[in-house]
């Protein structure tokens, strides 16, 4: 269980090699399914971080009616000015208001967020799935895997998006193939050692299918390490985001980000303060509050943890 | 054969006031602005006898004296942050700002351009044309020397014209009126044109893309190819010694240098090299550099944005300076094929624009100023011809004119590029005025190498942003001069009206082509002129003897400058 | 374990070639060419097109890639368009910057994070632990180009203790070198220690648990060296390998560190590269970070392979 937290920047190669029993919820019947849920909002830093998130994807719902103004108003008669009851976080350099950029910000961070979880973890798990279980293709896809997780991570997304030009889908799949590997090689290392179990064995003795046999008795017990670890993506898409707008690969200037704002306000920093600091409390936050989630998923999901 | 002594520098009749004082505050640099009168034209050999041919705009050409007695110390390395790496510095070759930065403290061309940017002679002794404009004499100084001993000779100023003038945009303008070029002896050139050609010196002269004169050996070996880093051997008061990419290039004082002696005026005069060494250094980040002038690490910027100096004029280690403008910045439209190829359209574009918006998104107020010329206010070819169809700010007017033109809706491909702030901020802003008066406007921004493909296909685009740089003269200005630069500008009576420029003897006539040419500017509307960026020198106060003598619009040369250590 | 080395060796190239294959198709589908960047904006098409003839861009993409692949093996990566140089000897100009920026940025890490995950682990759930565990997460959840310049303008333009950015060879000015090292590596190590430090807490935590561990503290040894003889030399084990990934990571992360510090690293070489369109460069020093990545992390294995107690244990 400890090697999931690191395995969002970095390919996971701790987990096959620790013990099984880390790994899997194989123990957690039907019967305590909803007994990890407890478990979690026993953890206050958790409760105080879903309740946070909550907040934000309201924001983030709501946006329209939020923010004051329209996000990409250009209004250069008021650039540059500082935060004040008319503009609450400031103006930015076109005299666009940063907190409705800031409030429709968090829609499009957390739209990248969410969406490369999802795409790494439904390309992950398939990839690492067939891999797992599918002996012969076990070479060729890891190979490709290594191939991909073998270039710096940032750097393939800049390449991805130099190819393909700024637009926010661009920036989801670039993230989203940036992640898949390492999805792909924790649900091949679950796959790998579910597929030895006797349940597996008797399943396939009785001439279940393939497809029934990866779904319900070896994907349903990879899930509760791949929900840590999708927590963990999430975080880090948005981060990585961020330092793709820095490095001018990021999403269309049309389309804020928190990491975006940020970046864009970091030339102006000691004149503008305004326009960096906020969107980068929120990605703070957020990123702090993801974490934290994650942290109190992995010790409710994981039997181990809860002797402590 | 009939000489005429056409341009002896040493009676060129200096008529300026001294220098605007302009300091800092925002107020001061409006003040400098409105206050433009105070300044008289300049007058160079191309320039118009009285002042009165010239209207009034508002930032004059500045007048860079410089004291006759030597007063500079001597010693020491002055670090230059430049705004990113250059391919090479072969300035034959590229035209950027960062070579054209490096490249002239080394290099030397056979003109140059003074205080008030009259083209005056650098290497050449002067220039002598014949009565029908069509055979160009250059003589030489004698004894100056290359930075590997050799004397500078006809024979090079020969081999670096050929070499040049088939790969840089000058050069191309010029070889379409040359017979040849000929070495009449060692020091003394031929230039014989198939007609004449009245700004031939000022095309000579140093500039972006200038010709700047090499060994022939040197040049008869490279060719079309780059020059390797052994090859920068140039006549300049600074030698190359080595540069490492990405991380700096190095020139220190070339103890031979052979210079002319009159008084430093801009670019042209005595050069004396008091520092040691020169250092560029690439920063690329905007903030990076700031926080290096002020941690006292780089003497000099070769660029910052004027939001900066809200911060940096209180810091006693920084000097600012507000410079006369450097640039305008334009809307191009692409001229030749889809819905932009029809003017109407143009018109209604031209008409929509407000620019004052502009000129605070992309420079921020008080470093800007409106002037409908398309020829920059401190030359003497600064025109209000036109005026009532710059800043129009008449989307009504817009609308109608596409009504007229059967606009359907079809968006308008707005491309930029983020890497430019000011371009990128132009666009934004030119999009929002756009939409105002009813056009739909798809704003595409790519980084500046996905940007020039795009725009190399006249099919895959409409309209974009870029900026007009200071160019002394209007012939040496790509779009006006080119048909091929982006847009593609090219109807018959924009060619007539340059052709009239480019060869007409007499500063009227050629004044009158270039107000035609504003009028045609606003009339076929291939680009919108937006607003005149004020420079900002940003500079560690230890650096003396540089601001007030030196121009800026072309590059600074880090001559009879020097670091006084406080 | 000669035969596992010699295995893992084998395996790198099958990865090279298909990472060599990624990169290869990815940069020469990404619009635009180095002609333009090279020329400036004012160039004319037929510069731009003489440009590109004597570069060799003109040449179909396939032939291209069979040139460069076969080059590539013999470890020429052929000429940068840019610089005008050999894309090894420009590799080689950048290895210093980056591999001690690495080398620092992980040593700080792994100072400030074992003692950190430690000492959070032994008081678990403390309110030391929390406050530990929640500025652990603080380092990975700011970006790291808003840390790194508001560092910069803490101890560069504030208090002038340190230069802005900028890169002094150690062999030439270590003094200089170390001043100049000194805010990347603490940018960059930070983000790491938060993350190293969260895994040590938590593999000593499961190391604390097991038997043997409460073997020790029966047989009455102090709490002292229970922790560090036991647990932490067990702990270790995970934690060496995620140094490795760590080290991965950072190479990644210098991209950001030493475009905001300017410093002439590989990270900002392969960054400025793409902007450049520099073909050779960026496919000669993706191939290089990435023959490297894999290299620690064979490395890694095998160092795992001599710490492992078991096998010491075996030993014994």
């Amino acid at each position: 269980m400890a090697a999931t937290e690191t395995a969002a920047v970095a390919p996971d190669r701790v987990a096959p090699r620790r013990k099984a029993s880390a790994l899997g919820l194989s123990t957690i019947t039907p019967a305590s399914r909803f007994y990890w849920l407890r478990l979690l909002l026993q953890n206050p830093a958790a409760v105080a971080s879903i309740c946070f998130l909550l907040l934000i994807s309201l924001v983030a719902l709501l946006a329209p009616v939020i923010a004051p103004v329209e996000p990409n108003f250009v209004n250069p008669a008021d650039r540059l000015d500082p935060p004040s009851p008319n503009a609450w976080f400031g103006t930015d350099d076109l005299g666009r208001d940063v907190f409705s950029r800031v409030v429709y910000g968090a829609r499009i961070s957390l739209l990248v967020g969410l969406a490369v979880m999802v795409g790494a973890t439904v390309g992950g798990s398939l990839i690492g799935l067939t891999a797992g279980y599918y002996q012969r293709l076990d070479t060729p896809l890891m190979r490709v895997m290594d191939g991909l997780e073998a270039f710096p991570s940032i750097l393939l997304a800049i390449a991805i998006m130099a190819t393909l030009g700024p637009a926010t889908e661009h920036v989801i799949l670039a993230l989203t193939v940036v992640y898949v590997p390492n999805i792909a090689r924790l649900v091949r290392g679950t796959t790998l050692m579910n597929r030895q179990q006797t349940y597996v064995e008797s399943a396939r003795a009785i001439g279940l299918p393939d497809s029934l046999i990866l779904r319900r008795y070896i994907f349903a017990n990879s899930l509760s390490p791949l929900i840590v670890q999708g927590t963990f993506v999430i975080a880090f898409a948005i981060l990585t985001e961020a330092s793709l707008s820095f490095l001018g690969a990021g999403v269309p200037p049309d389309s804020p980000t928190w990491g975006s704002i940020v970046s864009s306000g970091q030339p102006r920093l000691q004149q503008a303060w305004w326009i960096s600091i906020f969107p980068g409390a929120f990605l703070f936050a957020t990123i702090l509050a993801t974490n934290l989630i994650g942290d109190g998923l992995r010790d409710a999901l994981d039997p181990r943890s809860r002797k402590r | 054969m009939n000489w005429r002594q056409q341009q002896d520098p040493a009676t060129t009749i200096l008529v300026k006031p001294p220098r605007l004082g302009r300091k800092l505050t925002r107020r001061t640099v409006v003040g400098a602005g409105a206050a433009g009168a105070v300044g008289i034209a300049a007058v160079g050999p191309f320039a118009p006898a009285s002042a009165d041919a010239v209207p009034t705009g508002s930032f004059r050409a500045p007048a860079l004296r410089g004291q006759a007695a030597d007063e500079g110390v001597r010693g020491g390395r002055l670090r230059v942050a430049t705004t990113g790496q250059p391919a090479s510095l072969d300035g034959h070759l590229v035209g950027q700002r960062t070579i054209t930065l490096i490249g002239w403290n080394m290099f030397e061309a056979l003109f140059t351009f003074d205080a008030d940017y009259a083209t005056v002679p650098m290497l050449a002794e002067g220039i002598e044309v014949s009565d029908d404009g069509l055979t160009n004499r250059i003589a030489l100084r004698q004894g100056v020397p290359f930075h590997n001993g050799d004397e500078m000779r006809a024979a090079d100023v020969v081999a670096s014209f050929n070499r040049w003038a088939p790969v840089s945009s000058l050069g191309l303008a010029i070889t379409q009126f040359l017979e040849e070029i000929v070495e009449v002896d060692p020091y003394t050139v031929e230039i014989r044109l198939a007609s004449p050609l009245v700004a031939l010196p000022s095309l000579l002269a140093r500039q972006q893309q200038g010709l700047s004169i090499h060994p022939a050996s040197i040049m008869e070996a490279a060719a079309a190819e780059p020059l390797a880093d052994e090859g920068y051997i140039g006549t300049g008061p600074y030698r190359f010694v080595e540069r490492q990419a990405d991380r700096f290039t190095l020139l220190s004082r070339f103890e031979e240098y052979v210079g002319v002696e009159t008084d430093p005026s801009g670019y042209a005069g005595r050069k004396a090299a008091y520092l040691d060494e020169i250092e560029f250094i690439p920063v690329p980040e905007e903030a990076a550099r700031v926080a290096g002038l002020q941690a006292g690490e780089y003497h000099y910027l070769e660029e910052i944005i004027p939001d900066q100096i809200q911060v940096l004029q209180d810091d006693p280690n920084v000097t600012i300076e507000i410079l006369p403008p450097r640039s305008y910045g334009v809307v191009i439209m692409n001229t030749a094929a889809g819905l932009m190829s029809d003017q109407t359209i143009r018109q209604a574009v031209l008409a929509a624009l407000e620019v004052e918006s502009s000129g605070q998104a992309t420079h921020g107020e008080g470093y800007f100023e409106l002037g409908p010329g398309i020829m920059l206010p401190q030359t003497a070819w600064s025109s209000d011809v036109s005026a009532e169809l710059y800043n129009q700010n008449n989307p009504e007017k817009a609308a109608q004119l596409l009504a007229d033109a059967g606009y359907d809706g079809t968006p308008i491909r707005l491309l930029c590029t983020q890497e430019d702030l000011g371009d990128y901020n132009a666009a934004v802003v030119a999009q929002q005025q756009l939409e105002a008066a009813g056009f739909a406007v798809a704003l595409e921004v790519t980084d500046e190498a996905t940007l020039d493909e795009n725009l190399e296909d006249d099919e895959r685009w409409d309209m974009t942003t870029n900026a007009i740089v200071f160019r002394p003269d209007p012939v040496l200005i790509a779009p006006f001069a080119s048909c091929t630069f982006d847009g593609q500008w090219c109807s018959p009576e924009k060619v007539a009206v340059v052709e009239r420029l480019q060869t007409e003897s007499d500063f009227e006539a050629r004044y009158a082509a270039l107000e035609d040419l504003q009028r045609l500017w606003y009339e076929q509307a291939p680009m919108v002129k937006l607003v005149n960026n004020y420079g900002v020198a940003a500079l560690s106060s230890k650096v003396q003897g540089l601001l007030g003598r030196m121009h800026f619009e072309i590059e600074p040369e880090f001559t009879n400058c020097w670091l006084e250590e406080s | 374990m000669l035969a596992f080395i010699v295995r893992r060796l084998l395996l790198l190239v099958p990865v090279l070639m298909i990472v060599g294959v990624i990169v290869f198709t990815l940069i020469h589908l990404i619009p635009g060419d180095p002609a333009a960047i090279m020329l400036g904006r004012e160039a004319t098409l037929e510069q731009k097109e003489a440009l590109r003839q004597r570069l060799g861009l003109n040449e179909p993409i396939l032939s291209q890639f069979v040139t460069w692949f076969g080059n590539a093996l013999r470890l020429n990566f052929g000429e940068s368009l840019f610089m005008g140089m050999p894309v090894t000897e420009a590799l080689r100009e950048r290895a210093e910057p980056t591999g001690l920026l690495t080398l620092y940025a992980l040593t700080l890490a792994v100072l400030i994070a074992i003692p950190a995950g430690v000492f959070a682990a032994v008081r678990a759930n403390s309110p030391l632990d929390r406050l530990l565990m929640v500025i652990s997460i603080g380092g990975v959840a700011i970006p790291s180009f808003f840390f790194g310049i508001l560092l910069i303008l803490l101890f560069a333009v504030v208090l002038g203790w340190l230069p802005s950015g900028g890169y002094a060879g150690i062999r030439d000015d270590p003094i200089q070198h170390f001043k100049y090292m000194l805010l990347p590596s603490l940018t960059l190590g930070f983000s790491a220690a938060g993350l190293l430090a969260r895994l040590v807490r938590s593999t000593m935590l499961d190391v604390l648990n097991d038997d043997y561990v409460r073997t020790a503290y029966a047989k009455g040894l102090r709490e002292r060296s229970v922790v560090v003889l036991h647990a932490l030399r067990n702990a270790l084990i995970p934690v060496l390998t995620v140094i490795g990934i760590a080290l991965g990571g950072m190479l990644g992360g210098a991209v950001v560190i030493e475009t905001v510090f300017n410093i002439p690293g590989m990270g900002r070489l392969l960054v400025q590269s793409v902007t450049r369109r520099d073909f050779p460069v960026v496919q000669g020093a993706v191939m290089t970070v990435a023959a490297v990545q894999v290299l620690v992390m064979l490395l890694v294995d095998v160092l795992y392979v001599f710490v492992d107690p078991r096998i010491r244990y075996g030993g014994d």
